[in-house]
């Protein structure tokens, strides 16, 4: 009961304290960014600023001030990121965050590396890029993660030395991270995909995809014989995004060799990058025994073939349940 | 010129209040859906500034609800750190006149508030 009483009356000096600080630390960013986007001086000391540095005496409220500026640095962009930076370093908080890098425990490990990389803190790349083969998972992808946001592509060399499969959800945000870079050239791709790792490997070929990377054409299609068929399914979807005249060819040339996924997967790139010429493999396709292989080879022969309509027409004639896959496909292409 | 910001983060909000005042326009600063519905419905704003995630009503149903509900439906900016492509193409099926990602620059929302209502920018 005691304890209960006392569990309860401590939460709410912490609420209080951190409401307190709030309502310090708020409109003090806030004024800051506005005030510096007038002046254009991101080295701002606005009154309130002794209160603050007299605040951040106190652990407890450097972890809120810490919070509320990561919070809004995670929001803005340009000069008025530039200002929550300046501030951050002004009141000394990198040092709290550094501390939390080198801890034991795992979660303040993370916390540590996403508030340095936020803050632009550069200095701490060498020892948040050893943390991306990190045994935690949570620190490894907040590590991954931090190299990238601290020094752009460049950070992608952890792939080099990667141990650890990269989760899907991490190469999302790994590719939403670099998609908001400025493009730089980044050298390591052809490493990549000989990776050990599989996941590295669909990385790559994830990477050759978004960023268009044309001249990896040749490793791409090499990759359609990987034992692996994940890797194999990934190179299929990349292939639709870096094509050239050959493409379509290497896909097909290999479609027999492939799993049910991965041959489902081919007849979508083909409606993606086909042209006239695949037209008799579709319509041969649109005889296999499988339903889904059957629609789906339909499908990419009305995408991308000005015969397809008719070839379908034409098997309508002896097989009726055509006439309603070819009117569902018509459907869908004017939705 | 009266400008609707709906954002529930309390320092963003404060932001964007204080960056759109300086511009000289009047604010009026919600932090949830619900609250940014009445004003809707109430008081009619020039222009609606909505973050997608937000308590009771999310940016895109308030987008749904101007360009359906006012007989002359006034311009909309979705600010979101969602700037994913499908998110973007339903918000702009909705009715929305400008997608800003977050992290997004004041001055970069300054320049599009004026573009929408058709002032010249330099």
């Amino acid at each position: 009961m005691l304890y209960c009483f006392y569990y309860s009356a401590r939460r709410k000096k912490f609420r209080d304290q951190k409401e307190a600080i709030k309502q310090l630390i708020d409109p003090y960013i806030s004024q800051s960014v506005l005030m510096s986007l007038e002046t254009e001086e991101t080295n701002l000391r606005l009154p309130g600023f002794d209160e603050l540095q007299q605040k951040c005496k106190e652990a407890y409220n450097r972890k809120v001030i810490i919070d509320e500026l990561v919070l809004a640095r995670k929001n803005l962009a340009g000069q008025a990121a530039e200002i929550i930076e300046q501030l951050y370093t002004s009141l000394q908080l990198q040092l709290d965050s550094e501390h939390k890098l080198h801890s034991y425990k795992w979660f303040k490990k993370a916390k540590g590396i996403q508030e340095l990389s936020f803050m632009s803190q550069r200095r701490y790349w060498k020892d948040i890029y050893k943390l991306t083969n990190h045994s935690n998972e949570y620190v490894r992808m907040e590590a991954q993660s931090g190299i990238v946001r601290l020094v752009g592509f460049i950070g992608l060399r952890f792939l080099n030395s990667a141990t650890y499969q990269i989760s899907e959800w991490q190469q999302v945000n790994l590719l939403y991270l670099l998609e908001s870079l400025p493009i730089t050239e980044f050298q390591g791709i052809e490493r990549w995909l000989h990776s050990n790792n599989k996941s590295v490997v669909i990385f790559a070929l994830k990477l050759i995809a978004s960023f268009r990377r044309y001249e990896q054409h040749h490793l791409v299609v090499k990759c359609l014989q990987n034992p692996e068929p994940e890797i194999r399914q990934q190179a299929i979807k990349t292939l639709s995004n870096i094509y050239r005249e050959d493409t379509a060819s290497h896909i097909i040339e290999r479609y027999s060799f492939e799993t049910w996924h991965n041959q489902l997967e081919s007849l979508k790139s083909l409606g993606k990058i086909g042209e006239e010429e695949i037209a008799p493999f579709l319509a041969g396709v649109t005889n296999d025994p499988d339903p889904q292989i059957r629609m789906e080879a339909a499908r990419a022969l009305l995408l991308c073939t000005a015969a397809g309509r008719q070839v379908l027409q034409e098997k309508a004639i002896s097989d009726q349940s055509w006439n309603t896959i070819l009117e569902q496909l018509e459907n869908e292409m004017r939705a | 010129m009266k400008i609707l910001v709906a954002e529930d983060e309390p320092i963003m909000l404060k932001t964007i209040e204080l960056r759109l005042k300086k511009d000289g326009y009047e604010v009026v600063a919600v932090s949830d859906g619900r609250e940014a519905l009445k004003q809707i419905r109430e008081n009619t704003p020039d222009l609606l500034i909505t973050d997608i995630m937000m308590p009771y009503s999310s940016g895109l149903e308030l987008v749904g609800a101007v360009k359906q509900e006012l007989s002359n439906p006034i311009p909309v900016i979705i600010l979101s750190a969602m700037g994913q492509e499908e998110v973007v193409v339903k918000a702009f099926k909705l009715g929305a006149d400008d997608f800003l990602n977050k992290p997004f620059s004041p001055n970069e929302l300054s320049l599009r508030v004026k573009r929408l209502f058709g002032k010249s920018i330099s």
